[in-house]
């Protein structure tokens, strides 16, 4: 994947949440995690990316394509090739489980009814979902959701899949389950762009690290060079001191 | 404490019946029937009837208390005894005397007739024609006299006067049958659109109304009342009586060649109208299976409903104790309905025949009912929904179009909505069916707050659904068509069923504009019965047989879209 943002900012009312955020990652990568302080501006610009939000200013370019964001259409074509998970799993809580992945096959990708089924009988089985298929989303505990959330996200094929903090809203037992299952993702040539507070996780799974503060990239590298001791930028070095202390 | 209590004490002393002194004199009147009866401008009654019977508990030595009650409720209350007398410019009519007493009569006066100005109309026999569209007062000597002379006339009760004069005056009814001197006035009021025609078409009289005495009580009071009128005319007071009231109006009359109303001959008797004997029509087996059938369906549905939630026995439940409670509960619902009863029965004649007999009619209006109802209710939705739509759409003037009507709809009385309605707007656009204005000004109201509560439901559902419909794609259609209605309207569901409850019972308010639905009907027959409790408790049960079975629909409807626990 490639990802080329320049110029990036985004005002809500009088805070400003991104204030030019510039990146050009022309590598190969599979697996983008943004890191960062709540309230950095991680989760802009994930929505930014995943076209949830569009920009003040900027111009954002994934796999060579710019994103129009002026237009409501391409925005929406940009929605639908790519998946979107958030942290509190919002699935459609008056649909079943299986109801949730087979909608958006049926209504937005045009799929028949049989063969959606067939497709989210699929995803559920290969997360172990199958038994839960017709249960509604309160009979679920939080990291089943979690699991559905991505079922349905995955479902479609999409080309990006972006996660914004996938296990905050979770205990960390169903933290691991949720882990893995996207770990086994990448492992199966998923590109994945995602932001977490797991650092552990973000050193295994991600290719590359943004680090984010204030509105603004400050640190971009490998995990292993960015996390390793004796990095140069002090509040990287205070971030992950605080995040790395128990 | 112990002050709260002996201030409460002293309030219930005070609220029992003072022994000292006689009753006072209890008098029922419609105080909207200037100059007989009215409320003067300082706010105190006034009137002919007024200055009478200020006289009368003068003559019996009773203090006066007059309370104002509707002109087709007077019977009624007199009959439950909550007034000892009516004086409210009332004829003695055959069909009241099978209800209540009269004393002998104290005014002559005949039904007049208001056209409009450029009707053909000029005395009685153009009446008779056939297809005319005549408007009267509801429970008043005109509605008897329409009814039962005009048999080709189509019928309209209204009301208020008022109302009866801008229906001649606009034109929508042909003639206003009414006495003389309502329609000298209210021709007054509408001189340049209506023509009064004054000359008698049939003569009648005034008379004061007495409760008819059970078997076991004195009838001295009608004795009293007859030597009061008697004395009141030989002492040449009503002269005094016309003469500061009615000035105008006597001179009028007078040089029309027409005998004035106080120049009554009491031993003359006005020959009453007959009305078509009301035969006891017997059973009516179809009649009954189909009330039989609504009410079971009723009683089952409110069973499902009182016990909704309650039909598990939970551990901690102390058997014992609950079921004491029902008993003393049903023990004192029964008693209280008893005394209830008791109470009434000790005065009250009751009548069933003649609502039974008018049981079609009534029926019909209650179907009606059930079809406006349902009507409003599925236009409320669609003006509901575009609200919703409109105050949530770019174009600025619509959205502010779409606040302020559902703010000013919002905050008018659905009376004036009608009233205004029907005899402004739809008479400014030409509009001409009741029922058709009613129904669509009931939707427009009901449709205010139907939009507010769609709102409220839908902000309700919150940003995360949006955000997780747009991330799968979903356009802003199908993001509202799958994933926001669905969950709002589970949200409002039960909101929105007290609001379709309502419409059904506010949908009784369209007989102001004289449509003729279940009360309307039920306010027909009753007031042609003069019988009271008799037409409002089928009324009662009527709207209980519509409203209960809506309220269990929402309740299953509820349970069918929950998806939370």
């Amino acid at each position: 994947m490639r990802v080329k943002i320049s110029e990036v900012s985004k005002m809500y009312g009088i805070t400003r949440a991104l204030n030019g955020v510039d990146i050009d990652l022309d590598k190969d990568i599979s697996a983008l995690s943004l890191i960062g302080p709540s309230g950095g501006g991680k989760s802009t610009l994930l929505r930014i990316l995943g076209g949830l939000e569009i920009p003040d200013h900027g111009v954002v370019c994934i796999n060579n394509k710019e994103v129009n964001y002026k237009s409501e259409e391409s925005l929406l074509d940009h929605r639908r090739r790519n998946g979107y998970l958030f942290q509190s799993f919002n699935l459609f809580p008056h649909k079943t489980a299986i109801e949730n992945v087979t909608l958006p096959l049926e209504l937005v990708h045009g799929l028949s009814s049989s063969v959606a089924i067939e497709t989210a009988n699929h995803c559920l089985d290969r997360f172990e979902l199958i038994e839960h298929a017709h249960k509604l989303p309160f009979e679920l505990s939080g990291g089943q959701q979690q699991r559905v959330a991505i079922a349905r996200a995955i479902a479609p094929g999409p080309s990006l899949l972006f996660l914004d903090e996938p296990t905050s809203a979770l205990d960390p037992e169903m933290t691991g389950e949720v882990l893995d299952l996207i770990a086994e993702l990448k492992e199966g040539g998923q590109d994945i762009i995602l932001t977490t507070h797991e650092m552990g996780f973000a050193r295994e799974i991600a290719d590359e690290l943004i680090f984010l503060d204030e509105g603004k990239i400050l640190e971009t590298g490998e995990p292993k060079l960015l996390l390793s001791k004796g990095v140069k930028n002090s509040r990287l070095e205070k971030f992950l001191s605080r995040v790395m202390r128990y | 404490m112990k002050r709260l209590i002996s201030l409460f004490i002293s309030f219930l002393i005070q609220a029992l019946p003072s022994q000292a002194g006689p009753d006072p004199l209890v008098v029922g009147m419609e105080l909207e029937y200037p100059p007989f009866e009215f409320v003067a401008e300082d706010g105190t009654n006034d009137g002919v009837s007024v200055k009478m019977a200020e006289a009368l508990a003068n003559y019996l030595g009773r203090t006066l208390e007059i309370q104002n009650i509707k002109f087709d409720a007077l019977i009624t209350a007199l009959k439950s005894d909550s007034i000892d007398l009516i004086i409210s410019s009332m004829t003695a009519t055959e069909e009241r005397r099978k209800s209540i007493n009269f004393s002998d009569p104290y005014v002559t006066t005949g039904l007049a007739m208001m056209v409009p100005i450029d009707s053909p109309i000029k005395g009685i026999e153009d009446l008779m024609s056939g297809g005319l569209k005549v408007v009267v007062k509801l429970g008043t000597t005109g509605e008897s006299f329409a009814r039962n002379k005009l048999k080709n006339a189509t019928i309209l009760t209204m009301n208020q006067d008022p109302a009866c004069a801008l229906e001649v005056a606009q034109k929508k009814a042909d003639v206003w049958i009414y006495d003389q001197l309502s329609i000298f006035h209210h021709h007054k009021q509408h001189k340049e659109t209506t023509k009064a025609l004054l000359k008698p078409i049939r003569e009648e009289q005034w008379a004061i109304g007495l409760r008819k005495p059970k078997s076991d009580e004195d009838n001295s009071l009608l004795i009293q009342v007859n030597d009061f009128l008697k004395n009141f005319r030989e002492s040449g007071q009503f002269e005094d009586l016309s003469n500061a009231y009615l000035k105008e109006e006597k001179e009028l009359v007078r040089s029309m060649g027409i005998p004035f109303i106080f120049d009554v001959n009491p031993d003359q008797k006005v020959d009453a109208i007959r009305g078509n004997e009301d035969g006891y029509t017997g059973s009516d087996p179809l009649f009954i299976i189909i009330i039989l059938i609504l009410s079971l369906l009723t009683i089952a549905a409110f069973w499902r409903l009182t016990r909704e939630g309650d039909n598990s026995i939970q551990a901690n439940d102390n058997i014992l104790r609950n079921s004491l409670g029902f008993v003393v509960l049903w023990i004192v619902l029964i008693g209280v309905c008893f005394f209830i009863f008791y109470s009434i029965n000790r005065f009250y004649h009751w009548n069933w025949e003649g609502i039974w007999n008018r049981r079609w009619q009534i029926f019909g209006g209650w179907i009606r009912t059930l079809w406006i109802s349902f009507s409003a209710l599925v236009l409320c939705i669609g003006v509901g929904i575009g609200l919703v739509i409109g105050s949530r759409c770019s174009f600025r003037p619509l959205r502010f179009f779409c606040r302020a009507y559902t703010e000013i709809v919002r905050g008018s009385p659905l009376l004036v909505v009608l009233l205004f309605g029907y005899y402004v707007i739809a008479e400014a656009f030409n509009i001409n069916g009741r029922i058709i204005v009613g129904i669509l000004l009931l939707a427009l109201f009901a449709g205010a707050y139907l939009g507010e509560i769609l709102r409220g439901g839908i902000d309700s559902v919150g940003k995360t659904q949006f955000d997780s419909a747009r991330a799968v794609g979903f356009s802003r259609f199908q993001t509202y068509r799958y994933v926001i209605i669905p969950q709002a309207v589970r949200r409002v569901l039960p909101a929105v069923a007290g609001l379709f409850i309502m419409l059904v019972k506010d949908s009784s308010l369209l007989s102001v504009i004289g449509a003729e639905e279940f009360t309307k009907r039920s306010d027909i027959a009753r007031a042609a019965t003069f019988t009271g409790i008799e037409g409002y408790l089928p009324l009662a049960i009527g709207y209980l047989l519509i409203t209960i079975p809506l309220a269990y629909c929402s309740m299953r409807l509820e349970r069918k879209f929950s998806y939370e626990s």
